[in-house]
Formats: C-alpha cells, structure tokens, sequence
C-alpha cells in the first residue's frame, strides 16, 4: 500500500532544474544537437526504436539527449509518445528477401550466392581506443565498388530446398489470432494481455521489444549449456526493407517508406521422429536498424523458446516462456525494481511492528522457559505485491 | 495456409471519394467532446446527451454518425445492419475512420442498427468472464428519446431511479434488456440515438416497463 | 483512375505494380525540399483542399517468422497521412513514413496532379526524384559491395 504524502513540490522543481543543468553539462561547449545524436550515435538510437517499439530515428535521438544517454531512461520516453499516436494500420509484413543489403554474412557457408558482405560493422576492429577521434581526427571514406551487391538468396532456403532444414512455417505458427475478424493477423501484445502459453507470434513480437542485455545473457547461457541447442549463424543481413501497407481507402497497397533492419537466421540442433527424417531446427530475430547482437540474442531465445513445441525437456530458463516473456520488457522491470524508492513508510512500519514481536516473543521464550505456544503472527496486510508480502510473512515465521 | 492468405491481402475495392459526407473539421477537439458524451450517457444511463448538428449520411442520426466518428478506428470493427448500411456511410467511414466492416455481427466491436435487427442481443459478442469488455456496443438508432416516460431505470450511476421513453422499440426489447442483464459481467452496451440525442443503456441498468 | 504511362525502367515495377503504386513510392521517398522546390516553381498550382488534414500517426510493421514463415508484430514506425482534393474535383493522396505534415501534403497534391497529367509531371518530377533515390540505393550497394569477401583458398598438400 502507497500512502499519499503530499509536499516536496518545490523540492522536486529544484530537482529538475539541476537535472537540465547537469544534462547539458559545461555551457561553455557546444550544445549536442538532436541530429547529432541521429547521425553520429546511431547505434544507441537504433536500440531506442527497437526496445522503443517505434521507428523514428530523430525521436529515438532526442530521447537518448533528453536522457542523458541513458537508453532505458530513452525507451521509457519513446514508448511514452507511442501511446499519444492514433494507429493508423498494419503493414505488410516485411519481405527481407527482397532487403537492400547493406550486411550480409553467414557462418555455415564460406562461399554462396552473392557472397560475404561485411558492411559497416566492428567486427575486425581491434577494440584499441582511437586517440585520433579524441583529437578530432580524419575519418575515412569508402570507395563503392564497381558495381553493386548481387542478390543475396536467403541462406536457409539452400538447406531447406533439400529439406535439411524444417519449414519456416512451424507447426505452432499456423493458428487462429486472438482478433476474430482478422484471424490471420497475428496477436499483438499491445492490445491484448500477454497469456501464456504464448504463440510463437507473441514471443517474437515480446522478443523484438525485450532489453538486449537480458536477452543476451540469456543467449549466452543456452549456449553455456542451460537449454543447449547448437546454434550456427546461418544468415544474418542488415538494409533496407520496404514498408507496405493498404489503406482502407485506396483498398491496393502502397509504399510509404524505407526502415533500415536487422535479422538473423539461426539454423540449430537437428531433430526427428520415427515418422519424419531428422532436420535442422531454426530460430529467428529481427530488430530495427543495425542491431545485430539483439538480433542474434533473439534468434537464439527465440529457438529455446520452442523447446516446448519441439518436444525438449524445459529445463532451463531461456526456455521457460513465462520466465522470459514476464521479465524481458526493460520498462516492466526498472518500473518494477525503481518502485522500490517510492515512499513504504507504512509497509515498513508494520514490519517493523512485526520484528519488535517476534524478538519480544523470542526473549520470553528464552527466559521464562514455560511460555505459551506462540501463536501464527501475521503481518497486517498492507503491502501492495501479495506474493512478496507471503514470502515475507514467511521468512518473518522462520524467526 | 497462413502464408498464402498473408500474400493475398483481402484487397478492398477503392473507395469513391465524390460527395463524401464530412468528417470532423477537428477530429482532435470534437473527439473528446462526443467521447465525453458517450461516457456521460454511459455512466449516467438514461439521461439525455445532445451532440450538435452536423452534416450526417442520409439515413444515418447525427447522434449515430458523430459517435462513429469518436470511437472507430482501424481496430474496431463495425458490423452495420443491412437497412442502414449505404455506400454514403460505408464510404465514409471507410475514409474517416478507417475501420473494417464486418458481415458478422459476433465479430464487430461496434454495431449500428435499427431495433428490429434480427435474433436477439445474443448475435452480437458478449465477452468472456475474464475479459468482459470484448463486447459489443451497440448504436441503436430509435424515433424519439425522452428523459421521461413509461420505463423506470434503475442501478449504477442512478440516484434512486429514472424515468424514460425509448420511442421505436419492439415488444422484444423488455426481455432482451433483462436477458442482457443476467448475462453480467458479460452482454452488450448499448447507446441508443434519435436526432442528434443520446442515450446510453449499459449492462447494468435495470429496466422496469 | 491511372493514366498507362510506362514507368517500365523501374526496377520495382511488376505487372501488380501500377503506375498510380509507382509514383505514389516516389513520391514517399523523395525528399521534403526537392518537393517544396518543384510545388514552389509550378507555374499554375492548383487550388485545393483538404479532405483530410495532414495527419500524424503510426503503422505496426509486421515480420514475419524465419523471414518467410507466419507474421507477427515487430513495432511501430510513424506514418503521416493526408488528402486533398485538387480543383478539377481528383483526390490524392500521401501516406509517407515519418512526421514531416509538409511531406505527406505535397506528397498528396503530387499523386493528384499525376492523376491529373502524369505527361507533364512524370518527365519533370516523378523521373528525376526516381533517379535521385536509385542513385542513393545505388551508392550504399556498391559500398557494401566494396566490403564483400574474396576468400583465398589455402593449399594444401601437394
């Protein structure tokens, strides 16, 4: 239970007004501007619209400067102005094998169609800090090829034509969504509460939102051993994708514009029945912009995700759905876990009260000997998280 | 398969947009002050909310008309009685709104509809006991409201009770109002309008006639 | 409602894909200020109005599965929209990704103009702009394609 305390206005006026001071810092250097920020920290803004679930590089920039560079403080903020936008519709979904390859490689074939392209990557840096950006130093430029990158045939499509791989249309996918008069448009967490078990379209979707560094961690750990599923990189691929949508009333569909993505193919450990052959199993992610270890982190959980459809032993977390999905959403868990500074004078007092008995109890006990059975002390109920106030009340009884 | 009704999008015929009947001028601002009439009427059932005059599709109230408008969009569907559904309107709404108009009245979100529609309150979607509010509301458009009158209304957001007249009505309603609520927490909503008046009637009156 | 000029250089074109859907891609991806110009250096611009003020708002970008397998919902990106209603009674229309108001507007007024003389507007914007942007796509391939990898094969054995 909250209690309402009223004043500290001024106070948190006060608090503000520092805060804008301390983001700008030293007025005596230049002011950051928002293009800036769009143009030369592109990363951090593509992580913005990803965990942001919106794509819009210059509002993804002026979150990041609004909060100081932190990035979750951002996605806050940008999934805050999500909320005041109209939805217009949806788009078509998005054909990545028609993407403007900017990035392309594959680490189950050295030699394929269209071949390696490494792209804008830091990948064979040396991770040595650059003094000459400290001292404004030159960039370099790069000289465009001859000609221009060849199509790129979707890598698991080789495996799959020979029926190496299972089809992208796995068994879980083909079900009726939670919108009845669009039952072939896939469910969507914004609009109704997440249930579980969740379909695949739901985890992807909770996936492509999730905080990178929960679901990198948790990629990790499947491959560490806790939902081991030998992974290999099959594909992944960064450009432009087309967005196409059909308005209601123009009733044909239109292009409104270019989104830069990222996605990954992940071809893992091959399964099969007494009926069906043994066949690679896939696991997918996609993100928006260059977001390439959140795209890969998410095509691994993704796959571990599918333990249960693939008839694995769920024994490990990135494999629990309702363990992931509940905890991957960084705005869920800082809301969550900062919540613990909002004022609990009064949930704190009852334990307080609580603790004095039971000590008061424990002394009697110990000194007369003869003291009545205690009886079961139970906390007054105030608290606001039921569940944590059980697992209190217990850990108090054990006193 | 999934896929090949995905490549195939259900494409719509495109939309005349000659004599199209206006929108809001501001959708923003008259919105929230139809929105905030609905949710008067809702919460106050049974008095009457007035909305001003507007140009509206022919056979449509403006009542009717200007509700749509502040509630549909691409995510609402509307199921709209065969009598009332006009090109005027279809294309309208269409435009305005961009919502989809369903043949099924258990899939619509929002229904408008003259009294006599066919079977019972029950065509229309009821929610589920965990999530009640995946129901319809219903727009029915009547002859007359009046804040006085032969029914007694009584429950939530009624100070002891209050008397109305819903003129246009069959003699199935009385029934289907009680059926609808039995049916608690689930059944439909219902906005009833005449002209530009407005009236709302939701699961939870109670109507003596 | 389309006028049969062939915009065949397109590589986007397919027989699916209209002259109307060509322009109206164009016209999305072009830039704000390359429309400005062309709308301020038009001779006779036309009276209008809106049957839909220009308007700011989003589309949820679908996915799908392995690329090619069941869609799901990746997130949203912000999408203006507007209509006008050109004085010879055309509608057009502009729906452009982002929340320039100005862009989805001239974006609008040009898909009625072409309605109305794609022979004199498709020479004189809607081809130069659908150059611009290839060149552009065509300048970031050829880096990527600076960037692909020659393996050298090692040898070995005799």
């Amino acid at each position: 239970m909250y209690v309402a305390v009223k004043g500290g206005e001024k106070a948190i006026d006060q608090a503000h007004s520092w805060l804008d001071e301390t983001r700008r810092g030293d007025t005596s250097l230049p002011e950051l501007s928002v293009a800036q920020i769009r143009e030369q920290m592109g990363l951090a803004v593509d992580r913005v619209m990803t965990e942001g679930s919106l794509y819009d590089p210059e509002l993804a920039a002026l979150a990041l400067k609004q909060a100081s560079g932190d990035v979750i403080e951002a996605i806050f903020l940008l999934r805050a102005y999500r909320t005041t936008l109209p939805r217009f519709l949806a788009s078509r979904p998005v054909e990545t094998n028609k993407m403007a390859i900017r990035r392309r490689i594959s680490a189950a074939y050295k030699d394929l169609p269209g071949g390696q392209v490494l792209g804008p990557t830091y990948d064979y840096t040396h991770r040595l800090l650059d003094f000459t950006l400290l001292a404004n130093g030159e960039r370099s430029t790069t000289q465009p090829a001859e000609e221009s990158v060849e199509d790129c045939p979707r890598v698991l499509d080789f495996l799959n034509n020979e029926g190496l791989i299972e089809s992208p249309l796995a068994k879980s996918d083909q079900k009726q969504s939670g919108n009845p008069s669009e039952p072939e448009a896939p469910a969507d967490l914004t609009r109704q509460p997440l249930d579980y078990p969740a379909d695949r379209d739901l985890r992807l979707q909770a996936l492509a939102r999730g905080d990178e560094g929960f679901l990198l961690a948790l990629a990790y750990s499947t491959q560490r051993g806790y939902g081991r599923n030998h992974p290999f990189a099959g594909e992944i691929r960064q450009g432009e994708v087309v967005v196409e949508i059909v308005p209601e009333e123009l009733g044909f569909p239109i292009i409104a514009g270019d989104i830069l993505v990222t996605e990954c193919d992940m071809i893992n450990q091959f399964s099969g029945t007494e009926t069906e052959a043994p066949r690679f199993t896939r696991g997918y992610g996609l993100a928006f912009g260059n977001s390439e270890r959140k795209a890969l982190a998410m095509a691994l959980v993704d796959r571990a995700l599918r333990a249960r459809e693939l008839g694995e032993d769920v024994v490990s977390p990135a494999q629990d759905e309702e363990f992931v999905l509940a905890h991957c959403d960084n705005l869920d868990s800082s809301g969550f876990v900062s919540h613990l500074k909002l004022p609990h004078y009064v949930d704190f007092q009852s334990e307080l009260v609580l603790l004095r008995r039971l000590r008061k109890e424990f002394e009697e006990r110990k000194s007369g000997g003869q003291s009545p059975q205690v009886e079961p002390t139970t906390a007054p109920d105030l608290n606001d998280e039921p569940t944590v106030n059980t697992q209190q009340r217990r850990e108090a009884n054990q006193v | 398969m999934t896929t090949n009704k995905e490549s195939r999008p259900s494409v719509t015929p495109p939309l005349s947009l000659a004599g199209l009947c206006a929108g809001f001028d501001d959708p923003v601002q008259q919105s929230q002050q139809v929105f905030r009439r609905a949710l008067t009427a809702l919460s106050e059932p049974g008095t009457l909310q007035t909305v001003p005059v507007s140009d509206t599709p022919t056979g449509i109230n403006t009542a009717s008309y200007q509700l749509c408008l502040a509630l549909l969009d691409a995510e609402t569907p509307l199921w709209i009685a065969p009598p009332l559904r006009t090109d005027a309107l279809v294309s309208a709404l269409r435009f305005h709104c961009g919502c989809r108009i369903v043949d099924t009245p258990g899939l619509a979100e929002f229904a408008l509809t003259l009294p006599d529609f066919d079977g019972d309150l029950t065509r229309f979607a009821q929610g589920s006991h965990e999530y009640p509010d995946r129901s319809t509301t219903l727009i029915v458009q009547v002859e007359s409201l009046e804040s006085a009158g032969d029914w007694t209304l009584s429950g939530p957001g009624i100070e002891g009770v209050r008397k109305v007249r819903i003129a246009g009505l069959d003699p199935r309603w009385p029934g289907m109002l009680a059926d609808n609520r039995r049916r608690f927490p689930c059944g439909v909503d219902l906005l009833f309008t005449a002209g530009t008046g407005l009236m709302g009637l939701p699961r939870t009156t109670r109507v003596e006639v | 409602m389309t006028d049969a000029h062939a915009f065949s250089s397109s590589t986007d074109a397919t027989p699916e894909f209209t002259d109307r859907q060509f322009w109206m891609s164009v016209l999305a991806r072009a830039d704000l200020s390359d429309l400005e110009s062309y709308w301020q250096n038009l001779s006779d611009r036309p009276e209008y109005r809106h049957l839909r003020k220009p308007e700011i708002g989003m589309a949820m970008v679908r996915g799908r599965a392995g690329g090619t397998g069941s869609p799901f919902n990746l997130g949203e990106v912000t999408l203006t929209r507007c209509v006008v209603e050109l004085d010879a009674g055309v509608q057009g229309f502009g729906y452009v990704t982002g929340r320039s108001r100005r862009h989805a507007e001239l974006a609008a007024l040009f898909d009625g103009l072409m309605q109305e003389d794609s022979s004199q507007h498709g020479p004189a914007l809607i081809q130069p702009l659908h150059k611009k942007w290839l060149g552009r796509r065509d300048q970031v391939s050829r880096k990527a394609a600076a960037t692909k990898v020659n393996f050298m094969t090692m040898v070995r054995g005799s």
